[in-house]
């Protein structure tokens, strides 16, 4: 008995590691819950720290030790190519750092995946307003349930597009994560503008612009939470250009946000929709389907999918052949009363 | 000979000094955005804007004033005005919500800007002795990104939505008081071409804009008549062409090796130079200095957007800006330090 307490009492001890007590990301900034790797066995994939860091893999019984090429970016972080071992097992893993004294876990850091298939579903959850209680409901308590519903489904991966939060609040933010953390398959997230309150976005899900592919395909998931988004003052307009060089020859490019006007930042667009149209483009923000009207971006051929609130207990699914790019109907999967 | 005597020029400047004034946008994040105004020597700053999600400064030709878009409660945003040590400062006086883009007009004495929303803006030009607006164009709305081209008309970028209800299109148009029409250029604009970044040559009146004809930008210099006299292509996407003080060379960014960086080029031809190119953080946003002999730009080196300075050989480079703020969109003050 001693014994079985002790081991908890680690278990315990090891939890704590993960993150900063608030829930920012710590020694380990990429990859995270937020931002996770995607790779097969024998694949690669980029580890960034804060500091030189010991890494490991950690997932079922196996502790994996990781290995690679480093180099040293020009703010003094360290960026890693790890390779993950080919008898690797398929699952979602912890990713743990040990620099000097300082120790970190990213849980759900890397979804090591059998093979990549050419015909797939990923859900598009937005708009979770954890911190809110419309209609008198507990967002949190629809998001868990909603997470609940996705884990039966036969999604790979989830796009979680922003207004995570209701009041971008520390706390906010530590309660979806723990809610996020419940979900068994790779999230990827984007922030929103109820996620604006400082930098408490930043902390805990840097970068703001980020792409990965699944397979064959590109994915792009890039910063609207502002009204100006990428307007001619940043520096998101370079990551989005590299961003969708790289994602030339991809056989799907598919962008991800949590807004879109057709007035926001002109040079953002010009990249996504002009110069280089993407094949697809899903948002939030609105709570609601695409109206009449609403079927591409008006500056090219991009079609675009509006999902309505997770926090109104709604999803959408979304089917990728190599034919074509297939949004379900928006699906109630929690029924508010 | 002209290139001995460049060369000789360069390296006269390599020991000298950059000085003088920029403006910039300083924040933490876009809330406190705020326009400020950094001595080059001194290093010291003040902020001068309003700080509500100030816009990029724009001097006045006569270097007396700074304009800029900043938010106002319940109207969106504003162009404002302010004198560079922060006096004057004042919202102008618009008929219409969202004001954006300003830019000066060469006697430092109309501001043209856009106003209203997205697909539906009109050109204002904006009288600031007697405090009156006009709406340039006519009827003709989507017009965004105005540039002076003389003291009666202007360019600008037109949002057109075609009346089969197709794409969007942008075509560049010439604006003045009463129409806006199409510029009747050799640089044809295929389906989905943006044309963006026009610049107008000080001193002269050539054109300076990107295109898109081999499927990625590029900046082309078109004569007065719309013929594409020069195509500044470093088979890689060239933004945001910026002319330098006496029409000679264009600054502008291109992604040539993988990240933004900076370069020059002379209008005449010949290689890009490159200013600070860098494969680990990007650089953007040139602006000259008064003497055409530096240019500052904004760089994420040390990990958030500060300001530099560097020769136009980047061999020489110096940090302007040093905070944790996110510092933005520089504009040299013309006529150097006062």
């Amino acid at each position: 008995m001693k014994r079985i307490v002790l081991l908890f009492a680690l278990a315990a001890c090891d939890a704590a590691l993960a993150r900063a007590p608030e829930g920012q990301l710590d020694l380990i900034l990429e990859p995270h819950n937020g931002r996770p790797a995607i790779v097969v066995p024998g694949g690669e994939f980029q580890v960034l720290v804060a500091a030189r860091a010991d890494l490991r893999l950690e997932g079922g019984p196996r502790v994996i030790k990781l290995t690679g090429v480093e180099r040293r970016t020009c703010d003094g972080r360290v960026v890693t190519v790890c390779t993950v071992p080919k008898d690797a097992l398929p699952g979602m893993y912890t990713l743990a750092a040990e620099s000097g004294s300082k120790r970190d876990r990213n849980v759900r850091a890397v979804n090591v995946v059998g093979a990549f298939p050419d015909t797939y579903r990923f859900v598009h959850i937005t708009d979770t307003h954890i911190g809110s209680h419309r209609g008198g409901r507990d967002s949190a308590a629809t998001f868990a349930e909603v997470i609940r519903v996705v884990n039966q489904s036969e999604a790979v991966f989830a796009l979680v597009t922003g207004d995570l939060t209701d009041g971008g609040e520390p706390a906010q933010f530590r309660r979806f994560l723990e809610i996020l953390d419940t979900c068994r398959m790779a999230t990827f997230v984007c922030p929103g503008n109820h996620d604006r309150q400082g930098l408490n976005y930043e902390r805990v899900f840097s970068p703001m612009v980020y792409s990965f592919r699944f397979g064959r395909d590109a994915y792009l998931g890039f910063d609207t939470k502002d009204y100006n988004v990428a307007d001619e003052l940043g520096g998101q307009d370079s990551v989005l250009e590299a961003s969708r060089q790289a994602m030339q020859g991809s056989r799907w490019s598919i962008g991800f946000s949590h807004r879109y006007e057709p007035d926001m930042g002109m040079r953002a667009q010009l990249v996504l929709f002009v110069d280089h149209p993407l094949d697809h483009f899903f948002y939030g923000h609105t709570h609601r389907a695409n109206l009449p009207g609403q079927e591409r971006v008006p500056w090219g051929t991009t079609p675009i999918t509006i999902t309505p609130a997770a926090v109104n207990g709604v999803i959408r699914y979304v089917d990728i052949t190599t034919q074509k790019i297939s949004p379900h109907s928006p699906e109630r999967v929690v029924e508010l009363h | 000979m002209t290139m001995i005597l460049g060369s000789t020029l360069l390296l006269l400047v390599a020991g000298a000094s950059p000085s003088g004034q920029i403006a910039f946008v300083s924040g933490v994040e876009q809330e406190d955005q705020c326009v400020s105004v950094v001595d080059v020597t001194t290093r010291a700053v003040i902020r001068v804007g309003p700080g509500r999600r100030d816009g990029a400064p724009v001097w006045s030709p006569d270097g007396q004033w700074l304009a800029m878009e900043s938010d106002v409660p319940d109207k969106g945003t504003a162009i404002h005005v302010v004198r560079a040590d922060g006096t004057g400062l004042r919202a102008l006086r618009q008929a219409r919500d969202s004001g954006r883009r300003p830019a000066w007009s060469a006697d430092s004495k109309h501001l043209a800007y856009t106003a209203g929303s997205g697909l539906d803006d009109a050109m204002c030009v904006y009288d600031l002795e007697s405090d009156t607006e006009q709406v340039w164009g006519g009827e003709k709305r989507g017009l965004l990104s105005p540039v002076w081209r003389d003291g009666a008309s202007l360019y600008a970028i037109q949002i057109a939505r075609p009346t089969d209800g197709g794409k969007l299109r942008m075509h560049l148009v010439t604006v003045t008081s009463g129409d806006a029409v199409l510029w009747s250029g050799d640089v044809q604009m295929p389906e989905g071409m943006a044309a963006w970044g026009v610049q107008k040559q000080p001193g002269g009146a050539a054109v300076a804009l990107e295109g898109i004809e081999k499927g990625h930008r590029e900046i082309i210099v078109c004569n007065p008549e719309g013929r594409a006299v020069a195509r500044i292509d470093g088979g890689t996407a060239g933004w945001n062409p910026v002319w330098s003080p006496d029409g000679t060379r264009l600054a502008l960014e291109s992604f040539h090796g993988g990240r933004r960086g900076v370069y020059w080029v002379g209008v005449g031809g010949g290689a890009a130079t490159a200013v600070a190119v860098a494969q680990d953080y990007d650089n953007w946003h040139p602006t000259w200095s008064p003497d055409g002999q530096w240019l500052a730009f904004v760089s994420d080196r040390t990990g958030n957007p500060e300001l530099f300075v560097a020769d136009l050989r980047g061999e020489k480079v110096l940090q302007v800006t040093h905070n944790s703020h996110n510092d933005y969109a520089p504009a040299w003050r013309p006529g150097g330090k006062r």
